[in-house]
């Protein structure tokens, strides 16, 4: 074309477009608004919620983005009410990857607008398009490039998700990169607080937001939606930009079609894409995009601390139980480091001159353990005794593991410096929660012990409670019990009887002998842990309400559920003076009174601890603790019947790591089993919740008092289960069972007795006219 | 951003596929709009015609997914627009009942094929440069005016001088905004057209 007729062509299309963005405009008449302060300047957006809008705010004479919502965006006084306040939330937000809200109003015309700060710069995806797929899917290098842009989103998430905001809408269009290469986030809040744009039919943005939806958004109820969506969104982003993909498959999926997929990932590995992305952070990917949120990465600060794993050639977690695959990562990056660590000691004492076995003198023997000794100890310089488990030390399992065994190569002759070097080796298991390869270190620290003529009673009866410690974990309390009071007797006569140390060991027999159902003498020596704590140790010790706290849980085990609470409540206060709101001690206890406040019945106070509980937990990972706190939600779901299918899914999920990390025959799991069973009754699938509750039963059983009122309560199911499939007759006798159990046990939570007071009604073991 | 990757053939394939929302949302995006704006021509409010469009499709796909639909006897849109048009009549046959119960005649019949299939050609190239001109915007850097331009010449009617005053350029600047875009609109409605024409 010629540029007359182009010219021409140009004018054409003008007129053309022109028609179509006037029946625009005049459909939603945005354009005539007004905003007192405001010079609005031009579009700069268009979505299904609102129109983004370049302005100039006169006062503080600078240019502005404002977001405009649309009619309708806003449904209800409810929805405006919830939109101010996560609007205010956001705008405290403080990071240099979240834009900056300056404030938010309404319209001449009545609409709701949120005035920002204007971010210079092109769309996340036009960002990534420009600079790295010009020639293609970028490269090795470019990949890692990419990943470096996106750890600051991640962070911004983070840092929004620790201050309780959810993004909810993560998607390219939400994310800019300014000129000078920062992401900023857009939209804190707003996706949340007016709704989804799901279901809005205007053109645009239904689409883009769907695809970055994480399945549990998709399928049920936004109740569901917690940081974990926002993870899932940041995983299918990345996954984009690094092959210009999507990750395809099924994302529309109903709770129970969810529950049955869980173990389904259909993402295409984003390397079968583009060969240039890593399989670390192929893995980092899948794990972000699991379908199962519990599966997932639980935070957006998780998800950023593998992708910089991922790039700078550190082992990642996603890809963990890969063995071989972590050896490799330690040979490569520890070259020097398991020099040190492990064959390499070997190397040392070798190269020190000494070829000949026999000639490796104690003096030798004793400068490997001082190396070996100081590589273990920073891992054991981690509180492992109230033991949060830390994440990074998982990574150090691979090199525990060669250092026990050159431990056991070079020193089985020294037991006076393997000892000691087992027992650090043995916790820093037990704090990965390694619970066999513990108990391994532990008694082979203790053998050594007994092996040592005239060895320190002190260091002997350490020994003793340490192994007492990871049988209790492994609930082998009988054997804990034994080792307990081995530890509690040494100390008590050579650290005299209210030394701290045997306090400790008075409060771990305590717990132990309340596992297995002995609760007159472990109430004694709960009170007596408690008096010894109080009397020798400052009153702001932490310890103190730690022991508060393990007693709440006896009274609560033992169905005192009033003084229970109380308890908690005052080791909660304590706690959060001492270590505060933040700290997964508060949040243990907040569980604590939570998990009691359920079997009060006051279920909105016990929602509101959990879910505090739950937060801060979700920050340490997905521990056993994390679990039970989920389970105990779930359990207030079903006891409001609220949402029973996403209770299910949760518990059966937990139920599946419980049994992953401590057996299908641990009380921990046996818990689990029996909400799953409940739930599974009252979402009227009786066959399965026999099957759960007998799997909860054998779990009880096999290390457990039977007496113990959770026994009770699994029979209770049992018969339950029996009762709706017919078969009354077979659900006598664990009916009579668990009725004996729970009668006996002092106010054991009414509704719970109620319930088998019922059972044993109607099944003619007791006649109806009872009071 | 728009998808453009892959064809509407592609997508029907994608639709086989209950677990595929990807498909079904890029489908829903491509022809709800149209389908909404021809129920809109035809008569319907705002509400209905969504209504309509939305049956019509959630219609399609149970047919599609059952094979009842054979590219070889019809293109797609005839496919959609004959389940459409029977919404639309349901839609005149509610609104008859409702006037016939206040005691008014409506006479109202199904919208013949010509009608429909005209509103369809418009709709679609109205919907297409809708896309076009978001597209645009999307990728355009936050600092770039040229769209703002573009669409102060094209909707507002205004003179290039006129733009170029009120923005503090010339009118020199204005008419390369104004062709830079005309361009690339041109480009993307071409590429967008061609998605659509794959199957239609």
């Amino acid at each position: 074309m010629d540029e007359a007729s182009l010219h021409h062509a140009d004018d054409d299309l003008l007129a053309e477009f022109g028609q179509v963005l006037r029946e625009q405009t005049g459909q939603d008449a945005v354009c005539d608004d007004r905003i007192p302060g405001y010079r609005l300047e031009r579009e700069l957006h268009r979505g299904g919620q609102g129109v983004v809008l370049a302005a100039y705010q006169q006062t503080t004479k600078r240019n502005v983005a404002i977001k405009l919502l649309l009619d309708g965006a806003l449904a209800s006084d409810a929805d405006r009410a919830r939109f101010v306040r996560e609007i205010e939330l956001a705008a405290q937000l403080r990071h240099p990857s979240i834009v900056t809200v300056h404030e938010s109003g309404k319209t001449q015309q009545g609409r709701q607008y949120i005035s920002m700060e204007l971010v210079d710069g092109s769309r996340f995806d036009a960002f990534v398009e420009e600079h790295f797929h010009a020639d293609g899917l970028p490269t090795e290098a470019q990949c890692r490039e990419i990943v470096r842009l996106y750890l600051a989103v991640c962070d911004a998430i983070e840092y929004a998700h620790r201050r309780g905001v959810i993004h909810r809408d993560i998607k390219p269009g939400n994310v800019m990169v300014t000129d000078d290469g920062r992401p900023v986030v857009l939209d804190f809040g707003i996706a949340k607080a007016a709704g989804s744009e799901r279901g809005t039919t205007k053109t645009g943005d239904f689409l883009g937001t769907l695809s970055y939806a994480a399945p549990e958004q998709l399928g049920g109820s936004p109740d569901l939606i917690d940081t974990r969506a926002d993870v899932y969104a940041l995983g299918v982003m990345l996954y984009e930009a690094l092959t210009g993909t999507r990750p395809s498959g099924g994302q529309d999926l109903s709770i129970a079609e969810a529950i049955r997929n869980v173990t389904q990932n259909d993402a295409r590995r984003a390397s079968s894409i583009n060969p240039a992305v890593s399989r670390d952070l192929d893995a980092v990917l899948r794990k972000a995009l699991e379908r199962n949120p519990a599966q997932r990465y639980q935070t957006a600060g998780q998800l950023r601390d593998e992708l910089k794993r991922a790039i700078s050639g550190q082992p990642v977690r996603a890809r963990e139980h890969e063995r071989a695959y972590l050896a490799r990562k330690y040979v490569v990056r520890h070259r020097v480091g398991i020099l040190v660590g492990a064959g390499l000691l070997s190397l040392v004492l070798i190269a020190s001159g000494f070829g000949v076995q026999s000639m490796i003198k104690a003096r030798q023997a004793s400068r490997f353990a001082d190396v070996a000794g100081s590589l273990v100890t920073p891992i054991a310089g981690i509180d492992f005794e109230t033991a949060t488990p830390v994440e990074e030390v998982r990574d150090l399992e691979g090199l525990l593991d060669q250092i026990s065994v050159d431990v056991g190569e070079r020193l089985d002759r020294y037991p006076r410096y393997e000892a000691p070097l087992r027992s650090t080796i043995g916790l820093a298991y037990l704090g990965m929660r390694k619970l066999e390869k513990a108990e391994h270190e532990l008694r082979e620290a203790l053998r050594l012990w007994q092996s040592i003529p005239r060895a320190n009673p002190v260091a002997l009866a350490s020994a003793h409670h340490d192994l007492g410690r990871v049988l209790w974990w492994r609930a082998e309390y009988d054997e804990a019990e034994l080792e307990y009071r081995q530890a509690l007797r040494i100390r008590s006569s050579h650290l005299g009887p209210e030394h701290i140390e045997t306090a400790r060991s008075i409060h771990h027999l305590a717990a132990t002998l309340q596992g297995k159902g002995a609760f007159n003498e472990s109430e004694h020596l709960w009170l007596e842990a408690i008096r010894i704590r109080r009397k020798v140790l400052p009153a702001d010790h932490a310890d103190i309400p730690n022991t508060l706290v393990g007693y709440g849980s006896f009274l609560h085990e033992v169905g005192r559920h009033r003084e229970a609470s109380d308890l908690y409540a005052e080791a909660l206060g304590q706690i959060s003076e001492i270590s505060g709101e933040q700290d997964w001690r508060t949040a243990r206890t907040a569980h604590g009174l939570g998990i009691c406040l359920i079997d009060l019945g006051e279920y909105q106070a016990a929602r509101t601890l959990l879910d505090q509980a739950i937060a801060v937990k979700l920050v340490h990972g997905d521990e056993p603790d994390t679990i039970r706190t989920r389970v105990a939600i779930a359990q207030l779901d079903l006891l409001e019947e609220h949402d029973l299918g996403n209770a299910l899914a949760s518990v059966s999920a937990c139920v599946e790591r419980l049994e992953a990390r401590f057996g299908l025959e641990h009380p921990n799991t046996g818990e689990a089993l029996v909400l799953e069973a409940r739930l599974l009754l009252a979402l009227d699938r009786p066959e399965d919740a026999e099957a759960s509750a007998r799997l909860a039963m054998a779990a009880f059983e096999s290390r457990w008092s039977d007496r113990s009122w959770r026994m009770g309560q699994a029979l209770g199911v049992l018969a339950q289960s029996l009762i709706e499939q017919g078969r009354a007759q077979e659900a006598v006798e664990p009916a009579a069972r668990s009725r004996a159990i729970l009668m006996d046990v002092r106010d054991a939570g009414d509704r719970v007795r109620r319930e088998s007071e019922d059972r044993a009604t109607r099944l003619g073991l007791l006649s109806p006219t009872r009071p | 951003m728009l998808d453009l990757t892959r064809t509407t053939t592609a997508l029907l394939q994608g639709l086989h596929d209950v677990d595929n929302a990807e498909a079904w949302a890029s489908f829903y995006g491509r022809y709800v709009p149209i389908m909404i704006g021809v129920a809109r021509r035809l008569g319907l409010s705002e509400a209905d015609a969504q209504d309509a469009a939305q049956e019509t499709l959630a219609t399609f796909v149970k047919e599609y997914r059952e094979n009842k639909y054979d590219r070889d006897r019809g293109r797609l849109r005839s496919w959609l627009l004959t389940i459409l048009r029977t919404r639309v009549a349901g839609q005149y046959r509610a609104r008859a009942v409702r006037k016939e119960q206040q005691g008014v005649t409506f006479v109202g019949g199904v919208p013949d094929e010509k009608t429909t299939s005209d509103a369809w050609d418009v709709e679609r190239r109205r919907t297409i440069l809708l896309q076009a001109i978001d597209e645009l915007r999307k990728v355009s850097k936050t600092s770039d005016q040229s769209v703002h331009i573009f669409e102060m010449l094209a909707r507002d009617n205004r003179s290039a001088q006129d733009v170029a005053d009120e923005l503090g350029l010339t009118a020199q600047d204005v008419y390369r905004a104004k062709s830079r875009v005309a361009q690339r609109l041109r480009e993307v409605v071409t590429k967008i057209e061609s998605v659509y024409d794959a199957e239609e």
